[in-house]
């Protein structure tokens, strides 16, 4: 017994304490019905975002593709979901749509939370001037209006998903900071960071060692809260005319529904399905979200 | 007892809001004669030397008188200030008799005065709307009702003389720097209609001008209202709170043709508005920085053949537009290129990759892309936010793909996409022009004088394109008197236009407007049978607009109203015989 003790190097011990955690997550996870049944959902658009080409061809994306289709059809057995103003099939566009969609969703959020975490850990890491000038930047960025910030960042950089996203990232990062900030601020006065700081351990020790595997669950579970936002804003920009307007995302879907009169002309294929794949995906990530917050911060459990 | 109390209240309640709904719909019905429009677009400005958007030619069309009109019909000459005019022998100077009995809508005589003073002005002035056509003329009145018009080189497009008179009382106080800041909003007019109120954004409402000398409309009141979106202006019209729309979106109007809305009439007129991809043709004289490849007259060609239009006329106009090959110069169909389809642009990729290998431009690295010494094959795509020519986009960077040419789109709002045409930093980009009823102004775009060497100044040759020979056609017809020998050149001018030039032309797209047909009738179309009602050359459809008087249509929304408000009345009744009842019942016992 004492010789397979001696035997886990203390690398090894760190790896079966994190296994340990992460089969916690995972079942108390499984037990959150919502939050478990937004983990599906996910998995579900991520399986048919990944396996869009063998669901359609991507050359139904075309605008030359609705040549001998008819404008605006019905479902009907060849167009499951009909076809938008120009004769393109709809679920084909809805399909890549959610590659662009959850694509520009999860590529800015890494993009806020990127910046939100480093703003964060240092504001609350290191205090004085600089934490004073970084948090007046991430007030400012609190405040400011988001939308027409998104609006004219995206009219000047140009509109391919990955600016876009870029775009979304880099005014989404504001609450994260702050949530962050905080949580280091509190880690900070712990008594086993003082123990290392105690022991010698230099401030790259400190943050990388002790602080960051202390906020890590927390910038997780608001990554997930993130994505949900960076969708929608996606889809706004989209619906405005401000995004790019030949990638087939769901606002662009959107969009077209509503620039073509389809509303007027009870067309209701073209604008309910890209609507509900919007409102379906959001609503999972938030669920999915929620619950890793709960499991990461006990303290919300009973709320 | 505190029952009974409220039920009273409740029926006063609802008998003062029937009696409120029955003087509203009075109202509208004994009030002034009123036709509302719904527009996509605000004013601009009301200053004719400042404005230049579709709306604000609608309103000075309404408001600002000229010198002769043109019909409906042909956009032959009509009297208007003018009642008779006689030429020289020589054809350069013309001698106007004007109308006795003009005055401004202050009450100020209108006289040869305010003519002579406008064509004097604008050319001092360098007024952008009227030099076109004053540029080469002087006008002096010898008397009130006597004008002489004298031009330096003989003008084909006299004795037509179309710019907007503007008063000169009014304007003889504001100095030329002055100018560009006045902001027209003394509302004097002289046309048939006067501003009384403007709220912007939001709409502009004029009346009957009471000193106006010509047809008497039957609208007394006008109202131009401003919509976000054409859609939702279609649901106004559709709700019944207006009478005619510009700009209906081109499913719903194929929805109307089919006469799915039976009390409104959608009319497609054509004009001559035309789409088209301006192709950067780097002339030497000009600025810029258009790809090597587009000087090559082999390369534009190839663009024009890869390109499908009918396929575009098909989805992206519904069908409402033709397929074009070269600009509409005049919005006269009979100015348009006349040449025979076998004779010109089809759509034809093969023989595109033809001409672009003939040209050079090979595949050598196998990436899809063309290339040539080194130079990749892949143009800088601009266009426009908003406005139909965007819709093309999709397609035509697919057709272009076809063919092996790569294309980088970016989105400009108008402003921006103007300011780099000012520079010719572009290599392909899409808009659109309306063309004037002469064709020269039109044709004088494409000369060497107007390709843009100036950023600050820019240019109208937005194809940055020049042509030896089509300038000298085009000095040659601005003089040619007979009319049969000057549209001969034009011919000529087209072919080379077609051949060589700039644009890859996409389609002549239809303005689609509707009407409430249960209320008004006698549409009358500019031109004759193509055209449309509302934003034509001089906007004479709404003189000839008609009220139906106690139409079946109009008819019917008031006998819904009638049935709603005898069901409000009778139901306010009921309740207050009720609780009388109810009450009485209680006395008794």
């Amino acid at each position: 017994m004492s010789d397979s003790v001696a035997s886990i190097s203390p690398r090894g011990m760190t790896w079966a304490r994190r296994k340990r955690a992460l089969a916690r997550v995972w079942r108390e996870l499984r037990n959150d019905r919502s939050g478990f049944s937004g983990l599906l959902i996910l998995l579900g658009f991520g399986l048919v975002a990944l396996c869009a080409p063998l669901i359609a061809d991507r050359s139904l994306l075309l605008a030359a593709a609705g040549r001998n289709n008819p404008d605006l059809a019905g479902p009907s057995a060849k167009f499951l979901l009909g076809t938008d103003d120009i004769g393109r099939d709809i679920l084909a566009q809805l399909v890549w749509g959610s590659r662009v969609s959850l694509f520009i969703g999860i590529f800015a959020t890494v993009v806020a939370v990127l910046i939100g975490s480093l703003v964060g850990l240092v504001a609350g890491y290191v205090k004085g001037k600089v934490a004073t000038v970084l948090l007046a930047i991430d007030n400012f960025f609190l405040v400011v209006p988001f939308l027409p910030l998104a609006i004219v960042l995206a009219v000047i950089l140009g509109r391919s998903p990955v600016t876009l996203a870029l775009v979304i990232g880099f005014t989404s990062w504001a609450g994260s900071a702050r949530l962050v900030r905080a949580q280091v601020l509190s880690l900070s006065e712990r008594g086993y960071v003082e123990r290392a700081r105690a022991l010698g351990a230099n401030s790259r020790h400190v943050i990388l060692r002790h602080i960051l595997p202390g906020v890590a669950p927390l910038i997780i579970a608001n990554a997930t809260l993130i994505v949900p936002g960076a969708i929608l804003t996606e889809s706004t920009l989209s619906f405005l005319g401000f995004g790019d307007r030949l990638s087939p995302s769901w606002g662009k879907l959107l969009d077209g529904a509503q620039s073509s009169g389809s509303i007027t002309l009870n067309a209701w294929w073209y604008y309910l399905p890209p609507g509900l794949c919007i409102i379906t995906v959001v609503l999972a990530f938030t669920l999915f979200g929620r619950a890793l917050e709960r499991i990461f911060d006990p303290r919300l459990a009973g709320r | 007892m505190n029952k009974n109390l409220f039920k009273i209240l409740v029926a006063l309640v609802v008998g003062f809001a029937a009696l409120a709904v029955s003087t509203s719909t009075s109202v509208s019905a004994e009030g002034e004669l009123t036709f509302t429009v719904g527009v996509t677009q605000d004013i601009d400005s009301l200053n004719v030397t400042v404005g230049f958007l579709v709306i604000d030619y609608e309103i000075w069309n309404l408001t600002l008188p000229s010198l002769t009109s043109k019909a409906a019909s042909d956009f032959s000459i009509l009297p208007y200030m003018a009642e008779s005019w006689t030429g020289s022998e020589d054809g350069l100077t013309w001698t106007y008799k004007l109308r006795s009995d003009m005055k401004w809508s202050d009450g100020e005589p209108m006289t040869a005065d305010d003519v002579a003073y406008t064509i004097t002005r604008s050319v001092a002035d360098g007024w952008w709307n009227h030099t076109p056509v004053t540029g080469n003329l002087t006008a002096t009145a010898t008397d009130a009702e006597t004008l002489v018009v004298t031009s330096s080189v003989p003008d084909p497009k006299l004795p037509i003389l179309d710019v907007y008179i503007v008063p000169k009382h009014i304007y003889e106080k504001i100095s030329a720097e002055e100018l560009p800041n006045y902001l027209a909003d003394d509302n004097v007019s002289g046309g048939p209609f006067q501003i009384v109120e403007r709220k912007e954004g939001e709409f502009v409402r004029l009346v009957q001008n009471p000193n106006w000398f010509g047809k008497e409309p039957a609208i007394e009141q006008l109202i131009f209202r401003t919509f976000e979106t054409a859609e939702a202006q279609y649901n106004a019209i559709k709700a019944g709170d207006l009478d005619a729309v510009d700009d209906v979106p081109v499913k719903i109007f194929t929805s109307l043709e089919a006469g799915d809305e039976p009390n409104i009439i959608g009319i497609a007129g054509n004009q001559g508005s035309f789409s088209y991809l301006a192709m950067n043709s780097s002339c030497p004289t000009g600025i810029g920085d258009g790809h090597v490849a587009l000087k090559d007259p082999n390369v534009r060609r190839a663009i024009n053949w890869s390109l499908d239009r009918e396929l575009m006329v098909d989805k992206v106009l519904n069908g409402f537009g033709k397929p074009a090959v070269s600009i509409s110069a005049s919005a006269n169909p009979a100015f348009d290129y006349q040449v025979a389809a076998d004779q010109t642009y089809s759509y034809d990729p093969a023989r595109a990759k033809a001409l672009l290998d003939e040209a050079g431009w090979k595949d050598t690295n196998g990436d899809g892309v063309r290339d040539k010494d080194g130079v990749e094959l892949k143009l800088r795509y601009f266009d426009r936010s908003i406005g139909g020519a965007s819709d093309t986009t999709p397609f035509i960077t697919g057709f272009l793909k076809d063919v092996g040419i790569a294309t980088d789109v970016k989105t400009f709002d108008e402003d921006s996409l103007g300011a780099i045409q000012a520079k010719s930093e572009f290599d392909l980009y899409t808009w659109g022009w309306s063309p004037y009823a002469d064709p020269d102004n039109m044709l004088s775009n494409f000369t060497t004088a107007a390709v843009p060497t100036d950023p600050t100044v820019g240019g109208y040759n937005d194809g940055n394109w020049c042509n030896a020979e089509y300038d000298a056609l085009y000095a040659k017809q601005k003089v040619e008197l007979d009319p049969v020998k000057r549209a001969d050149m034009i011919q000529q001018m087209h072919k080379i236009f077609a051949n060589d030039g700039p644009y890859a032309v996409l389609y002549k797209y239809d303005n689609l407007q509707a009407f409430r047909s249960d209320r008004w009738q006698n549409f009358v179309r500019q031109p004759a049978e193509v055209g449309p009602i509302m934003f034509t050359q001089t906007s004479t459809g709404y003189l000839d607009l008609e009220p139906i008087s106690g139409g079946s249509g109009g008819g019917g929304t008031n006998t819904i109203v009638v049935i709603g408000v005898a069901l409000v009345v009778a139901g306010a009744v009921f309740t207050l015989v009720r609780s009388r009842r109810k009450k009485s019942a209680d006395d008794r016992q």
